[in-house]
């Protein structure tokens, strides 16, 4: 079955170059292409594409609220940050919005491709100061209960050694389990930073301390 | 007594010799030479009225009250006045009625109120008489007015004098009438006492005097009695203006025209006077007698203390050089040009064999225990010998030349002289030997020669210089005067007893040797000149000293005082115008010029003649009045005041305050000390005009104290001290000061918050333009983003399109125009973080370098690990900062890759208070020796070290416009190299932490 993609990108050009690539490889099926936000929101619910290639900078409204919209109409949808720059804040709160994995604009179309399959197989990608990133937000609730989106000592252990710049073939290693199951750790821990960041995001709508 | 002297008609005015006058004028503050009566007040102040008002006299100062007249709704011009112990001091106004002083005001009588007066007259008992204009005759007692008219019809107007006779019976002689009161009845009594005009006063016993044109008669119990004859002319009833009688019993008579007379056992006696016109006399309680004059001012009259030798004395010329009495008690003078004369049983008797006919003053007679008398004179030296021949004979051996000059008898016989230029003479037992230079005497000519105690001979010089002779040689004794400053030594006072030695000097006061010390007496000290002449002590604890402007004492102890450093000045006696002397001109050429008589009294040789007193007279031991204060000025206005106290304000900028010493008889020697208590921290002593003045003095309680001495140094302090309240102004009071402190409070409170307010105001604009640059940053870094680096990813997406075939089948060009764009958009990125003020912060900053390194070694194979703190804090960094931060990890991690052989590099960072730290350690070779701050060797092939030293040196150079420092030193296991980079965060910091300081 062919991996049904949607892309979200205003630059039109860019767009159709992604677009072209999608279509001419094999196994990937390219199921819509939108150029704005509104229309990307009106319609993807509908599409119920398997992975979307959103662009971080959208014109209207970025591509972080976007995800932060769509991510719970299409929980089953992988979102795919493409990004110029590896600029972390932007990228962070993709991934807390939602997005399970991000993407430099100017990778080869081997690493596209590869990135595309790797998060329909669940695996996701993240580097070490995204790992601070996630340790931090996590580090500001106390007690963090499981079902708020507290991290186990197995994915906290994980986390711990991205942000020690170790590599997830490393973090196999170290921890003596396989690399997916290391991509499956961390997915758990997007997942979670989701939640917790809309527990966050609703305490702090609540005015009340978190 | 005196003989010779002033020219007179029938009076005999050697009479008047025996009193001073002293005179008082408009110079001297009388208001006007013309004063018509003088009355002396029971409390001692002199009464003087005067063409120009009423005022009253302390000794010192004229006192107007004017002013208190015209408050009391009265003239200032007064026709009479006297004094009752009811009523005080009466006066009658010429504006009529009478008016009595008392404490301190004027207040009208019902006494001839309605009338103007002409005379008054107060009887023991305090009846009082007035004759008036009207004719009429008006007597008040107990309050009760009789009036008598006794003079009615009679063409001269009544300006009645009175005298008692007995309680209850009075003579009054008003010009042409003659009348006695006795029991309520006024008879005329002419008859009695001849025609055609009568003047009566008081006498102490023996009846009124009455004087008529031709006759002075007194009133006795036995009827009348003719006192003198011969009245001279122009001096009998119609020319006499007021009579007298003084306590010695004298009768003094003012004329109008003629002077004064004194008639003295039935003797009359012109006394001189100021002026003819005599309008009142007076005698005060200390035997005074003050003689008002029309157009002559005011005259006291006063018995001599002092005696003065002079031509009047019989002596040929009043100046006399040297003056001393004998064993026998007799007084020699050498007189200038009068030759020598001496005082013998009271008469002056010169010698009529001239010792020197030219050229031959004597300028030395000097006693010797032998009872001879040596005279020095210019032309020789004589000496007589009362025991033998009883006339002066030559002492041959002493030559004439060169010029003779001082001369001193010494205790054992020697006689010494000074000789002119520069040496000095010793005559004994018919001998007579020199000295100068060559003999120990270094010296100009002895001014002075005088024996001490021990019987070594002082000897003073022109020069300065004081040399004492033991018996055996000269020593001169320092006095520690600068060099030409000396002055001539004029005398030499050797005081027994304590050894001290007195040195009087021509220019330089007086020094004071002995106890191993030498003091100094200057002018300043209260001596009254610089240039003393002599010394002389006297027998009641004074030493009298004699200068160019007059004779002085002081107090010995007074002195004492002043050489132990407990006072501050000396005060002294001066003998002078209160003793009826002026100018007294001591001179110090010759000796003796004083001396002190077997009877104590003094004599000095002056240029006026030889005075003689007797110093205890010259002195009271009395103390004096008080010093009170008499008048009160505020910034130059006269300002009442009352003995309770003086208010004033403290706006006043001069306070003065007049002092007044109540004294008469001797009104020069008052002395006043003052002090404000409170303001001043000594006593001052008060200057000529008897005036305390203070500058504006701060609000508060002050009191003024004063003391009075007349010159024999008892002090009199007057009790109790005036207290002086100095009202503060509104702005001085407390409230006002609170309400000052409270609007300073609040004014500093506008202040600072104006300040701060204009501060945010600033600070929000610095805020603004910063968050102004911001943007603009923020803009440039999307618009690079946006457009560039649209641009790039579409260039480098194109470039993979044609590799559906993998990687194997890319085109080699198209590879590299991938690569070429993806270098680009990588510098792109550089610039964007760099430029983007979203990373201004130290977390950015994190993130950054670690996304950075670990993309960059993930390339190289290297593996990188982090050790970073969980949080950072959340610092703000300047853009600037983080990109040397970032440039310098780039430049070490692209040495790590390139030299250092390592497969894993750590990179850590710490914060420790405003400092943070950037740690990055391989694990490849290590540097060839540690380094610090860039100075590591060049050419070490191996660990961490940068290939040419240059990356190192560019490491260095950022670290340091970033005021940091780094260290490159080997890792600590043997292995690698780490380089270490900190810099303080407070300096790197984003400019937009409050400034300080005022804006």
């Amino acid at each position: 079955m062919n991996i049904r993609i949607s892309i979200v990108e205003d630059d039109e050009p860019t767009r159709r170059i992604l677009a072209d690539v999608i279509r001419s490889s094999p196994g990937l099926e390219l199921l819509s292409h939108y150029g704005d936000t509104p229309q990307a929101l009106e319609s993807l619910p509908r599409d119920k594409p398997d992975v979307v290639l959103m662009d971080i900078n959208l014109i209207a409204s970025t591509g972080v609220e976007c995800v932060r919209h769509l991510k719970p109409l299409l929980p089953a949808t992988q979102f795919l940050m493409l990004t110029v720059y590896e600029d972390s804040d932007h990228i962070f709160a993709a991934l807390a919005a939602g997005a399970t994995g991000y993407l430099l604009k100017d990778t080869t179309r081997e690493e596209l491709l590869a990135a595309i399959h790797q998060i329909t197989q669940g695996g996701s990608p993240m580097s070490g100061s995204i790992a601070r990133r996630v340790v931090s937000s996590f580090g500001r609730v106390p007690n963090p209960a499981p079902d708020t989106g507290g991290l186990s000592p197995r994915e906290q252990s994980v986390l711990s050694l991205l942000t020690k710049g170790y590599l997830y073939k490393e973090i196999a290693e170290q921890l003596g389990i396989s690399v997916p199951t290391v991509n499956t750790y961390i997915r758990r821990i997007y997942e979670k930073l989701q939640v917790h960041s809309r527990s966050q995001a609703i305490a702090k709508y609540l005015k009340q301390p978190v | 007594m005196l003989a010779g002297g002033l020219p007179g008609g029938a009076a005999e005015p050697s009479w008047a010799g025996q009193y001073s006058l002293r005179e008082w004028h408009a110079q001297d503050g009388l208001p006007s030479e013309d004063v018509t009566r003088v009355h002396q007040d029971r409390a001692g102040y002199l009464w003087l009225v005067t063409a120009r008002g009423l005022v009253r006299f302390d000794g010192t100062y004229f006192e107007d009250f004017g002013p208190g007249l015209r408050q009391a709704g009265a003239a200032v011009y007064i026709r009479a006045i006297t004094e009752t112990p009811e009523l005080g001091v009466v006066v009658a106004p010429t504006s009529g009625g009478t008016l009595a002083f008392r404490d301190g005001a004027f207040r009208r009588l019902d006494f001839a109120a309605d009338k103007i007066v002409n005379s008054l007259f107060a009887e023991a008992d305090g009846t009082l008489w007035a004759s008036c204009d009207d004719q009429s005759l008006l007597r008040w007692q107990a309050g009760k007015t009789e009036e008598f008219r006794p003079n009615e019809g009679s063409p001269h107007r009544l300006v009645a004098h009175f005298a008692a006779e007995r309680p209850g019976r009075m003579l009054i002689a008003g010009g042409t009438m003659i009348g006695r009161y006795e029991s309520g009845r006024v008879e005329v009594v002419n008859a009695e006492f001849g025609g055609p005009e009568f003047r009566v006063t008081d006498s102490r016993k023996g009846g009124p005097w009455i004087l008529t044109i031709d006759r002075l008669l007194k009133m006795g119990e036995d009827g009348v009695k003719e006192m003198a004859t011969g009245i001279p002319p122009l001096v009998g009833a119609h020319y006499a203006s007021v009579l007298h009688e003084d306590r010695q019993g004298t009768l003094w008579i003012g004329t109008r025209s003629q002077g004064l007379y004194a008639v003295v056992d039935g003797r009359f006696h012109l006394v001189p006077t100021s002026g003819e016109a005599i309008t009142g006399i007076c005698e005060d309680t200390d035997g005074g007698i003050w003689v008002s004059i029309n157009g002559g001012g005011l005259n006291r009259l006063r018995r001599r203390d002092f005696k003065l030798y002079d031509r009047t004395a019989g002596l040929g010329d009043n100046y006399s050089f040297t003056v001393s009495e004998d064993a026998a008690g007799v007084v020699w003078f050498g007189n200038r040009d009068g030759g020598l004369a001496w005082l013998r049983d009271g008469k002056i008797e010169t010698f009529t064999n001239r010792p020197a006919p030219a050229n031959g003053s004597v300028t030395s007679v000097l006693p010797d225990n032998r009872g001879r008398v040596w005279v020095t004179t210019g032309l020789g030296v004589l000496r007589f010998d009362p025991a033998g021949a009883g006339r002066l004979e030559p002492v041959a051996e002493i030559p004439a030349k060169p010029a003779i000059g001082v001369a001193y008898v010494a205790r054992n016989g020697d006689y010494w002289v000074g000789l002119t230029p520069d040496r000095v003479g010793r005559y004994r037992e018919g001998r007579f030997e020199t000295f100068g230079a060559a003999e120990g005497f270094a010296a100009q000519a002895p001014r002075v020669i005088t024996e001490d105690e021990q019987g070594g001979i002082l000897i003073g010089t022109t020069d300065g210089k004081l040399i004492r002779f033991d018996g055996r040689r000269f020593a001169p004794i320092p006095l520690e005067v600068k060099e030409g400053e000396a002055e001539p030594i004029q005398d030499i006072y050797s005081e027994p007893g304590t050894g001290l030695t007195w040195i009087a000097t021509a220019g330089n006061g007086v020094y004071v040797l002995g106890g191993g010390r030498l003091r100094h007496i200057r002018a300043e000290d209260g001596l009254i000149a610089a240039n003393i002449t002599t010394i002389l002590p006297d027998d009641q604890g004074y030493l009298w000293f004699g200068s160019p402007v007059g004779i002085f004492s002081l107090r010995r102890q007074e002195l004492a005082d002043l050489l132990a450093g407990r006072g501050a000045r000396v005060h002294p006696v001066i003998v002078g115008r209160d003793d009826g002397m002026h100018g007294l001109t001591c001179l110090g050429l010759y000796k003796p010029a004083a001396w002190k008589g077997r009877d104590g009294h003094l004599w000095f040789a002056t240029r006026k003649g030889v005075v003689n007193f007797n110093p205890a007279r010259a002195i009271t031991d009395t103390a004096a009045p008080p010093a009170v204060v008499a008048a009160v000025s505020c910034d130059d206005e006269a300002r009442a005041f009352s003995a309770g106290g003086l208010a004033i304000s403290a706006r006043v900028r001069k306070l003065a305050l007049r002092l007044s010493v109540l004294c008469l008889s001797t009104p020069d020697r008052v002395q006043i000390k003052y002090r404000l208590d409170g303001f001043d921290s000594q006593w001052i002593t008060a200057g000529p005009d008897r005036t305390a003045v203070y500058p504006r003095l701060p609000p508060g309680s002050y009191h003024l104290r004063t003391m009075a001495s007349l010159g024999n140094g008892v002090w009199n302090e007057s009790n109790p001290a005036l207290l002086i309240t100095v009202q503060p102004l509104w702005w001085q009071t407390l409230w006002f000061r609170l309400l000052v402190a409270c609007a300073l409070v609040v004014l500093v409170i506008v202040v600072v918050r104006t300040v701060s307010h204009r501060r945010l105001r600033a600070r929000l604009e610095r805020l603004e333009q910063e968050s102004a640059i911001e943007r603009e940053r923020a803009r440039i870094a999307r618009n690079i983003h946006d457009d560039l680096g649209a641009s790039l990813t579409r260039i480098s997406l194109l470039t993979q399109m044609g590799r559906r075939d993998g990687p194997s089948a890319a085109n080699p060009q198209l590879h590299q125009i991938y690569e070429t764009v993806r270098q680009i958009t990588r510098s792109m990125d550089e610039i964007v973080w760099a430029v983007n003020p979203k990373n201004d912060h130290l977390d950015g900053l994190a993130s950054y370098l670690v996304s950075y390194a670990q993309s960059f070694l993930s390339v190289a194979g290297i593996r990188c690990r982090l050790d970073l703190p969980d949080h950072l804090p959340a610092v703000a960094l300047t853009s600037q900062t983080r990109h040397n931060l970032y440039l310098c990890l780039k430049e070490v991690l692209n040495n790590v890759v390139k030299h250092s052989g390592a497969d894993e590099v750590t990179i850590a960072m710490r914060t420790e208070g405003d400092r943070f730290t950037l740690l990055i350690t391989d694990n490849g070779r290590q540097p060839a020796r540690a380094g610090a701050n860039g100075t590591n060797g060049q050419g070490a092939d191996h660990g961490l070290r940068v290939s040419s030293g240059h990356g190192l040196r560019n490491i260095a150079q950022r670290v340091a416009e970033m005021g940091g420092t780094h260290e490159f030193t080997p890792a600590g296991d043997g292995r690698g190299a780490r380089l270490a980079i900190n810099i303080a965060l407070g300096s790197a910091r984003a400019k937009n932490s409050p400034p300080s300081g005022l804006v």
